[in-house]
């Protein structure tokens, strides 16, 4: 199992990337830490005649808080979001997500913006983006644009980005007050893909109602899919058990689920009913203060 | 059509040279062309973590990785372990646990667990048990390579303790 | 490079003299392999190597219309090409494996079929993976390259999945001469009417294990040189029947005068997967014949997964006679196997096997067992470790489940009340095996005990009441070991070759090979002991044909048993001779001396001494010194017959095929998570006994392992085709192996009932841990469940299977 031939680009600046994704349009694909892409080769799914390896370049990894946003640079890796001190805080169920991601080889050299061009439909990345409302800058030699999150999915494996852009940046709104989150998945075994897994952002006010809701669905559709009528019945409501159930009841009905090997399509629906609880539980309990273990169910 | 790339890798700690395909994976430029046979493969997919390697001190799936993308990077892999003829006390840990059976998965587990405990000298067997997840092995049920990692972070402990 | 086989030792500690069987040393093996210095196939190199590799049929059943290499052969690169229609004459159907001979079989019991499958497709393929035309290159990516230029046309034939499917008329057929799909029918045992007529009640069922595959982190590979001047072809394979090997590519290969040598390196790992002739096997070995260059082929996973043999996978119809208070008066099994494509593995036998021992470790008299094996386009079923005797077990532990459950009894009780007792060992089975020794009353106690079995009952009806859902599931597992096997090459001996040099170094050579077990560590304890020499001083050569004795390799866990008793024997003869000769120099008589370390002295005056290197150049460079019928030189070959076996079956099949029995009790604890369909294993119990133990380490470790390749078919692993005959499981990341994270800390206890039929008392091990987890994984479910009716119908335990049970299951309960 070994790659077809290929042309190699090493860029040293940014700026260059841009210019040989310009000038390769359709025949070059972009490695950043190559954890989807190289095994995708190695199959030959996927046999791109040239390959423009950004993934030296600097600059383009760091995490931060800016402008009221959450800044995370596209050749951040998994592990260090994982580790983050400013992620864990902020946004904890970026860090629950990142530490579930493969396993340590592959959190140690895959990026974010790697995965998220992926769009693999059992990602880790796309519920949680999702569910942050997050925003994707992209590049090309043409100019900068963002995508929202929402926007950004658009089949399996296909995004929309164009064929000259690179995605530099995943920008999170500052949570609000007392927000915070949760990701949870079920898998065969460690490391697996997800058979299903659930993304959830809130926050409750002090009466108990949800103020904010941001849910994130994965491997549960040909994309992540951000369950919007769930939200709904949340948003501006005590979090009651018949409101809960019937938000889990409406997840369930906007995933797209197929059975494979991983498990049926019924069993799916049920697994985003039972994820979605216990993640928006998870994230009661944090936001209370309290230290919970997410990630894994 | 893709043309040969010169790069330099230093390995172990000696810097080596080499004209490769921009296709060729690092496993097998370690392996074919620098004759280093202890890192193996077992798998196509990413999964098996028997070509585990540090790459600048990370562990890597090096199945996973071009060899052109290791150009001026450092490497260490499961030869560049024991020193002076001595084991590192993490192999020592693995022979004494009877960490091992038919070896083939060896190298990788111990490059992983070299890694956890470079980053970690008191692992919880949690913890160790997740930094070694991305390395499947048939033979040994795990739970020697857990023990041995757990003894090699108290070989280690003790020895700086002594320093 | 060298050209002789693996040599194991020169490392540890030197060890003062004192028994060494018994201690947990660590391993000779270890060092180089944690170094990175473990030579295995892949590692090694030859002057104008070439690399192979294999077009393979995308089609599960199809006649083969055309193959076109031409495109193939014009990339750079490529140095031959070939297809199954170009084979040269020389080349014959792939020989019968294990079958060598028809000999003891009696008319119509077992029938076998045996297809004409040559080592490339030439008329027809029969599953996705079969290998169709060959590449070699001069490196592996061009060799790679070149397979996505072969192109090939097919004409789609319905395929054949479901076995059951498969044995009805007018099934489409696999071969179409056979009439049927019908690859092999073998009856066991006697009719057991009379049990059946004094019995309280019958309890049906049928039990199905899913296909499930053993997965070695090292892939099969191949290298191959032919010398033609002394017509002499070197093979190193990832095998675990070097000489097995070596007389099939004879006799499949028929130059005139061919010779073959195979060397098995190190090995990463058989678990019966390389127990078997692969087409791969004759067609490397023809690519370097026809080069003229050494050919190099290392199987990649995904080939693995498709083309390297899968198991399991049978459904047993029961049909248990019982009393009201749980005794097992007669049992009958009408099992169908899906066997995969015809090829010559040896799954054939291993499905023998499960007829033969269903009744497991139950005093069950009246058994009668008819087992059909069905050729389907799939990959083909062989070994895999618990071979057969997986699938027995699993079919006897849950029936015993499903009795309890039936006449209301405790799972315990009824074992119980049917184990073969201590007192009846030696025990002659309803299929005419001889039990050797056991305890199966005292395991299952100890198992009992360490599980806190009468509290997690307690607890389980105190979490019913919260709606919660504990299970206990209890099994005790027989693994019978070492085998033989009627018409096969696996005739129940094994060979030893000790060698002492002139210099008093101890070389010992054997007809079995080593794929992780740790021979060299073991046969050194045993040499150590009983020839009186250092540990280190003995150097293990296995897995060369042409140094080694010929031998049938690793398999059944043959070598505690056939192996360990050659080695004992072949060092007791030595140290005779040895003894024989220091008499004549110590001028003292024979029965008065002793040897330790390497001396040799009179008992009560160790001061009156002559080394091992002394007798040793006497016996090479003092020959006139011999005594009277002693031969030069310190060498000897002791051949090892299996006492406890037999060849012939009777009129009813019945025939000792296998000849220690080490058993293991389980018992675990689980909780099943309802809305997830998650299993928590709370604990695992396992109580082993394999008799006594040359080193306890090694014993442990491979029984540890053997539980976690038992827990990964339990819950993880399983072979999935689609209805058309597509493999849905070709990787490692749909075929899900267990990692770190899936491993309980089992809760391990030893008995020893020593084997009164070999020397050192030992029976076989590792194999046995890998039995239990499926069918008590499976009992625990089943007893957690038990509130909502709920029978597990299907392994693995996956989540979806098991919610989408409990789904079905929530409106019936209310």
């Amino acid at each position: 199992m070994f790659p077809a031939r290929f042309d190699y680009f090493r860029p040293q600046t940014l700026e260059e990337a841009l210019g040989l994704l310009q000038e390769h349009q359709g025949e070059a694909k972009v490695l950043a830490g190559g954890m989807s892409l190289i095994p995708l080769m190695k199959l030959r799914v996927a046999k791109p005649a040239r390959l423009i390896d950004i993934g030296r370049l600097s600059g383009l990894d760091g995490i931060e808080a800016r402008d009221g946003e959450l800044a995370i640079g596209a050749l951040a890796r998994h592990a260090p979001l994982e580790e983050s001190p400013l992620v864990r805080e902020a946004v904890p169920l970026m860090a629950d997500a990142a530490g579930v991601i493969g396993d340590t080889q592959v959190r140690n050299w895959g990026t974010i913006g790697g995965a998220l061009a992926e769009a693999d439909p059992a990602g880790d990345w796309g519920p949680v983006v999702l569910a942050l409302n997050a925003r994707l800058r992209c590049l090309s030699a043409r100019g900068e644009r963002f995508i929202a999150a929402r926007e950004f999915f658009r089949d399996a494996y296909a995004t929309a980005l164009a064929s000259d852009e690179l995605v530099t940046q995943v920008l999170v709104p500052g949570p609000g007050p007392g927000a915070t989150g949760a990701y949870l998945k079920l898998e065969r075994k460690a490391g697996d893909f997800a058979i299903a897994g659930v993304a959830v952002q809130l926050a409750v006010d002090e009466q108990g109602v949800c103020r904010e809701i941001g849910i994130g669905l994965g491997a549960v559709g040909l994309t992540p899919i951000k369950a919007v009528q769930a939200e709904a019945i949340l948003r501006g409501q005590r979090l009651s058990e018949a409101t809960l159930a019937d938000a889990a009841e409406a997840a369930a009905r906007e995933a797209e689920p197929v059975s494979d090997i991983r498990g049926s399509a019924a069993f799916k629906r049920d697994l985003v009913r039972a994820l979605l609880r216990r993640a928006i539980e998870i994230a009661l309990r944090r936001s209370r203060g309290e230290q919970v273990e997410a990630g894994h169910v | 059509m893709s043309s040969l790339r010169s790069i330099r890798v230093r390995v172990n700690g000696i810097e080596r040279e080499g004209q490769v395909e921009p296709r060729l994976l690092l496993v097998d430029f370690l392996r074919e062309h620098l004759g280093l046979t202890g890192t193996h493969i077992g798998c196509d997919t990413t999964s098996c973590g028997a070509c585990t390697v540090l790459m600048d001190g990370r562990s890597l799936k090096s199945c996973t990785a071009f060899a052109v993308q290791a150009d001026g990077r450092e490497i260490t892999t499961v030869e560049g372990v024991a020193a002076d003829g001595q084991l590192h006390p993490l192999q020592e840990a693995f022979r004494e646990q009877h960490a091992l059976q038919c070896g083939y998965c060896t190298p990788g587990m111990v490059m992983s667990a070299l890694y956890l405990l470079s980053r970690n000298p008191n692992p919880t067997e949690s913890q160790i048990r997740r930094a070694i997840a991305g390395n499947l092995c048939r033979c040994t049920g795990y739970l020697n390579i857990i023990a041995a990692v757990k003894a090699a972070a108290l070989k280690l402990n003790t020895r700086r303790a002594a320093i | 490079m060298s050209d002789s086989g693996r040599e194991a030792g020169g490392h540890g500690a030197t060890r003062s003299s004192g028994r060494q069987v018994g201690l947990a040393l660590p391993r000779k093996e270890d060092i180089d392999l944690l170094t990175g210095r473990g030579t295995y196939v892949g590692d090694l190199q030859l002057p104008g190597m070439l690399w192979a590799a294999i077009y393979r049929s995308p089609m599960p059943h199809a006649r083969l219309r055309r193959v076109d290499l031409e495109k193939a052969a014009g990339l750079p690169g490529v140095v031959l090409v070939l297809s199954g229609r170009e084979l040269p004459d020389y080349v014959v159907p792939l020989s019968p494996f294990p079958f060598q001979s028809r000999d003891p079989f009696r008319a119509g019991n077992p029938t076998i079929k045996f297809p004409d499958h040559f080592c490339l497709a030439r008329d027809k393929v029969r599953f996705v993976g079969e290998p169709v035309a060959a590449v070699v290159a001069t490196d592996k990516y061009i060799a790679e390259d070149a397979v996505e230029l072969v192109e090939a046309d097919f004409d789609p034939l319905p395929p054949v999945v479901d076995p059951e499917e498969a044995l009805k008329p007018g099934a489409p057929l696999l071969y179409n001469d056979w009439g049927d799909n019908l690859f092999l029918r073998f009856r066991v045992g006697a009719d057991g009417e009379e049990a059946f007529r004094q019995a309280d009640l019958v309890i049906r069922e049928r039990i199905r294990s899913s296909r499930f595959t053993g997965t070695p982190i090292e892939p099969r590979g191949i290298l191959a040189r032919y010398e033609p001047t002394d017509r002499l072809l070197t093979i190193w394979s990832s095998t675990q029947i070097p000489h097995i090997l070596s007389t099939l590519l004879e006799d499949t290969l028929r130059i005139p005068g061919l010779k073959v040598r195979v060397i098995a390196p190190r090995i990463g790992g058989g678990f019966g997967q390389k127990w078997g002739y692969y087409p791969e096997e004759s067609l490397i070995p023809l690519l370097a014949i026809l080069s003229g260059r050494p050919v190099k082929w290392i199987e990649t996973r995904s080939e693995h997964m498709m083309a390297t043999i899968h198991a399991r996978d049978q459904i047993h119809d029961l049909e248990a006679a019982v009393t009201k208070d749980g005794r097992i008066l007669g049992l009958r099994d009408r099992i169908i196997a899906d066997a995969g494509v015809a090829y010559p593995v040896g799954g054939l036998a291993s499905i023998v096997t499960t007829s033969m021992f269903v009744p497991g470790a139950y005093k069950i008299r009246h058994y009668q067992a008819e087992v059909r094996a069905v050729t389907t386009n799939k990959a083909p079923y062989g070994a895999h470790r618990g071979f057969g005797k997986a699938d027995a077990c699993f079919a006897i532990e849950r029936l015993v489940q499903r009795v309890a459950d039936r006449l209301g009894l405790d799972p315990a009780e009824v074992r119980f009340r049917n184990f073969i007792q201590p007192e009846d060992f030696p025990y002659i089975s309803a299929t005419g095996s001889r039990y050797d020794s056991g305890n199966y009353p005292a395991a299952l106690t100890k198992a009992l005990e360490l599980a806190e079995y009468e509290k997690w009952r307690q607890e389980q009806a105190r979490l019913r009441e919260q709606g919660r859902y504990l299970g206990i599931g209890i099994g005790l597992m027989v693994e019978p070991s070492s085998s033989t096997r009627m018409g096969s090459y696996n005739s129940g001996y094994y060979s030893v070759t000790l060698r002492i040099d002139p210099m008093g170094r101890v070389f010992v050579l054997t007809g079995g090979n080593d794929e992780g077990q740790g021979h060299a560590t073991t046969i050194s304890q045993l040499v150590a002991d009983e020839l009186g020499v250092p540990f280190d001083d003995i150097l293990v050569i296995e897995g060369d044909t042409l140094e080694c004795p010929y031998g049938s390799g690793s398999y059944a866990s043959r070598f505690s048993v056939v192996g360990a008793s050659a080695v004992i024997l072949a060092a007791r003869q030595m140290r005779e001779k040895v003894l024989k000769i220091a008499a004549v120099l110590l001028g003292e008589p024979e029965a008065t001396l002793t040897m330790e370390t390497s001396r040799i002295f009179v008992k009560d005056r160790p001061e009156k001494a002559v080394t091992l290197v002394d007798v040793a150049k006497t016996a090479y460079y003092a020959i006139f010194r011999l005594p009277e019928g002693v031969e030069p030189e310190l060498l000897l070959t002791y051949h090892y017959r299996d006492p406890n076996v037999g060849f012939q079956p009777d009129e009813h099949g019945r025939v000792p095929m296998f000849s220690t029995f080490p058993y293991d009790a389980n018992v675990a604890v689980v909780e099943v998570i309802p809305d997830t369909g998650q299993v928590k294993i709370l604990k695992y119990v396992s109580v082993h006994d394999c008799g006594n133990m040359i080193n306890p380490a090694i014993v442990q470790g491979q029984h540890v392992g053997a539980l976690v390749h038992g827990l990964g078919g339990a819950m993880y692993e399983e072979i999935i085709y689609d209805e058309t005959g597509q493999l849905l499981t070709g990787s490692f990341k749909d075929y899900f192996v267990p990692t770190a994270m899936e491993v309980p800390n089992f809760i391990l206890d030893h008995l020893v009932t020593p084997n009164p039929f070999t020397p050192g008392g030992f029976k076989g091990a590792g194999e046995t841990g890998t039995v239990g987890p499926p069918p008590v994984l499976c009992n625990a479910v089943e007893d957690a469940l038990k509130p909502l009716g709920i029978k597990v119908q299907k392994l693995p335990l996956s989540p979806s299977s098991i919610r989408d049970a409990i789904r079905e299951a929530l409106p019936r309960a209310g």
